[in-house]
């Protein structure tokens, strides 16, 4: 078998002597939608956070396509190939919708420090910009600073920004939080036409979005797995019904639709 | 969008401007306000230096006159104990504050906001305390007097000696704002920016923002060093009040009120500072009143700084020619932000 893009051992993090996650064990294969589900505070998000690097593990190892990322810093995991999106869009707030496309082109020519040519000469990065910005219809708002669009846009803003390198393993974390009902089906349409050869692992609370959308799926409750299996497997779990998901697709779900 | 290309193309001719007027002012001016325009030359790239950090990467360092300081006392020492030529001297100089700032920087940048501000503060006093009472070295409170001013040999006996090293301080000043320019507008500049913005989404896009902000703080400290080794010579002096934090407290008020993070913001907020300093005084002792006023008015009405002014007032001409004839309807309040279309979000900004 392939190298898994995304391995956990016995991951766990302790914040104030407070378990948040425990003893968290999962395997990604190459080109897998991933979703991670379970109420709230189950250490979804916390489970994000450790394995893009902005928490350290208390204990565990974190592979990420065969290398031991455990201890690297979050911004050397980006060289892996793994990228990650946040709850509340990650998008610069006072730039503009260009910049932010820029910065995040940009990040590969920084070497070693990034001086070096003026940005607005460097056609090449201009040019790249520009595509992107018209691939994701972000045109039209290029030049206006993110903090004045609306929530759907600066997600998108963030997405653009995030695809401009390129990610091989891409942690969303509640993407479809925020986006009005109305943009949900669209926004669906686009995680689906995601390349194939990108491995995506989804938190995510809208049972719609979840299931229209993920290979696996892995439930965390209360900080461990509580179970993994197909998306059918999962709904017909009667743990899983028991601790989550029937409350949350009779309530989320209808409540959305 | 349209107003500010329109800027952006006038640019190269008002910078030009610029120096025609600052290269016939030996000719224009007397001797005493000459002297005041080459004081504001040095503050300026003080402030601009302060701003790669405070305004740029978002440090708000309170203690910025260290590196001014070290710029000084380097060049007093220096010229005083060894006699070592100018340029020498000025290089030196600004390799002593990166030096400092490499030293620093490990301890201060463990820290943010007004940690960061503490902090470098308190270093700045430490910094202050030791040429206090180094006295066989420093001075102590006597300072270094009698540094010789250095001169231009191409314009020695054709300009006055006033003239002459305001052409020097114009050079040095002229060359480091165009570095500064250069790395503002690098992909490096724009990295700060985003740590400014949120540094966690930065390093999220692979950025070292670490390394970043200690490269920013080092180069603030060359500039800022810089600049306190010209006032020395211009000052003829070098002591322990070019140290003090109140200089660091004034070099922030500098680039606030022209505005932090924008290129020529220090410049204006220098000009203003200066102005008031010395025109103003001589009408009354109170001017620091008049400063402080001045700084509480920009900050409420012009948060960005002065530099924004035109801004300003075209965004609330536009806004006034909008709303007075026929109040345009605006978007239900029960609308959330992702239910606007996105043609009113780029009609409101």
């Amino acid at each position: 078998m392939a190298v898994p893009a995304l391995q956990l051992d016995h991951v766990s993090k302790i914040i104030g002597g407070l378990t948040i996650l425990e003893g968290i064990s999962l395997t990604v294969q190459p080109g897998e939608r991933r979703a991670i589900i379970g109420p709230n505070g189950a250490g979804k998000t916390t489970l994000l956070n450790v394995i893009a690097g902005f928490l350290p593990a208390t204990r565990g190892r974190v592979h990420v396509f065969g290398r031991d990322v455990t201890k690297l810093p979050a911004h050397r995991r980006v060289d892996v190939g793994l990228l990650k999106t946040n709850q509340q869009p990650a998008v610069f707030h006072e730039l503009t919708t260009r910049q932010n496309i820029l910065i995040a082109l940009l990040r590969g020519r920084h070497s070693p420090l990034g001086l070096g040519g003026l940005v607005e000469r460097d056609r090449e990065i201009q040019r790249r910009a520009e595509q992107v910005l018209e691939e994701w219809g972000l045109l039209d708002v290029s030049d206006v600073e993110v903090r004045h669009l609306p929530h759907g846009y600066q997600r998108r803003v963030e997405l653009a920004a995030r695809f401009a390198l390129r990610p091989k393993l891409l942690l969303l974390d509640e993407p479809a939080a925020g986006l009005a009902v109305d943009e949900i089906p669209a926004f669906i349409e686009r995680l689906t036409q995601l390349p194939r050869d990108m491995t995506v692992v989804l938190v995510e609370h809208s049972m719609r979005v979840v299931f229209s959308f993920a290979d696996r799926i892995t439930v965390l409750h209360h900080g461990a797995v509580l179970a993994d299996g197909t998306p059918e497997e999962i709904q017909q779990n009667e743990d899983v019904q028991a601790a989550y998901l029937a409350g949350a697709m009779r309530g989320r779900d209808a409540g959305a639709a | 969008m349209n107003a500010k290309s329109i800027s952006a193309q006038w640019r190269p001719a008002a910078i030009l401007g610029l120096l025609v007027l600052l290269l016939i002012a030996p000719f224009v001016l007397p001797t005493y306000p000459l002297s005041v325009l080459t004081e504001i030359l040095i503050f300026t790239l003080f402030a601009m230096s302060l701003n790669i950090v405070l305004g740029y990467a978002g440090l708000p360092s309170l203690g910025h006159s260290a590196f001014f300081g070290t710029g000084g006392y380097a060049v007093g020492l220096l010229a005083k104990y060894f006699g070592t030529p100018a340029p020498l001297a000025l290089l030196i100089a600004v390799v002593a504050g990166i030096v400092l700032a490499l030293i620093t920087g490990p301890f201060v940048l463990r820290t943010h906001g007004a940690y960061f501000l503490i902090l470098t503060l308190s270093l700045t006093q430490v910094l202050f305390g030791i040429v206090w009472l180094w006295r066989r070295v420093t001075g102590g409170d006597d300072g270094l007097p009698g540094i010789p001013t250095p001169k231009l040999p191409f314009l020695l006996g054709r300009v006055s000696d006033t003239a002459n090293f305001y052409y020097l301080t114009l050079i040095v000043v002229g060359i480091a704002i165009a570095t500064i320019a250069w790395v503002v507008r690098s992909p490096f500049g724009l990295a700060l920016v985003g740590i400014r913005e949120n540094e966690r989404y930065l390093e999220g896009l692979g950025y070292p923002t670490w390394t970043l902000k200690y490269v920013a703080y080092a180069l603030a400290g060359g500039y800022g060093a810089l600049a306190g080794g010209l006032f020395a010579y211009f000052k003829g002096f070098v002591g322990p009040g070019q140290i003090s934090w109140l200089l660091a407290g004034e070099g922030m008020v500098m680039v606030i009120l022209g505005g932090a993070g924008t290129f020529w913001g220090p410049a204006i907020g220098t000009i203003l500072v200066l102005l008031l300093r010395y025109e103003v005084s001589a009408f009354t002792q109170r001017w620091v009143m008049i400063l402080g006023i001045v700084f509480i008015l920009t900050v409420l009405l012009l948060p960005q700084g002065i530099v924004r002014l035109p801004n300003r007032i075209r965004e609330l001409r536009a806004q006034l020619q909008r709303e007075a004839p026929l109040p345009r309807p605006r978007a239900p309040a029960h609308q959330t932000p992702s239910e606007r279309t996105v043609e009113q979000v780029i009609e409101r900004s």
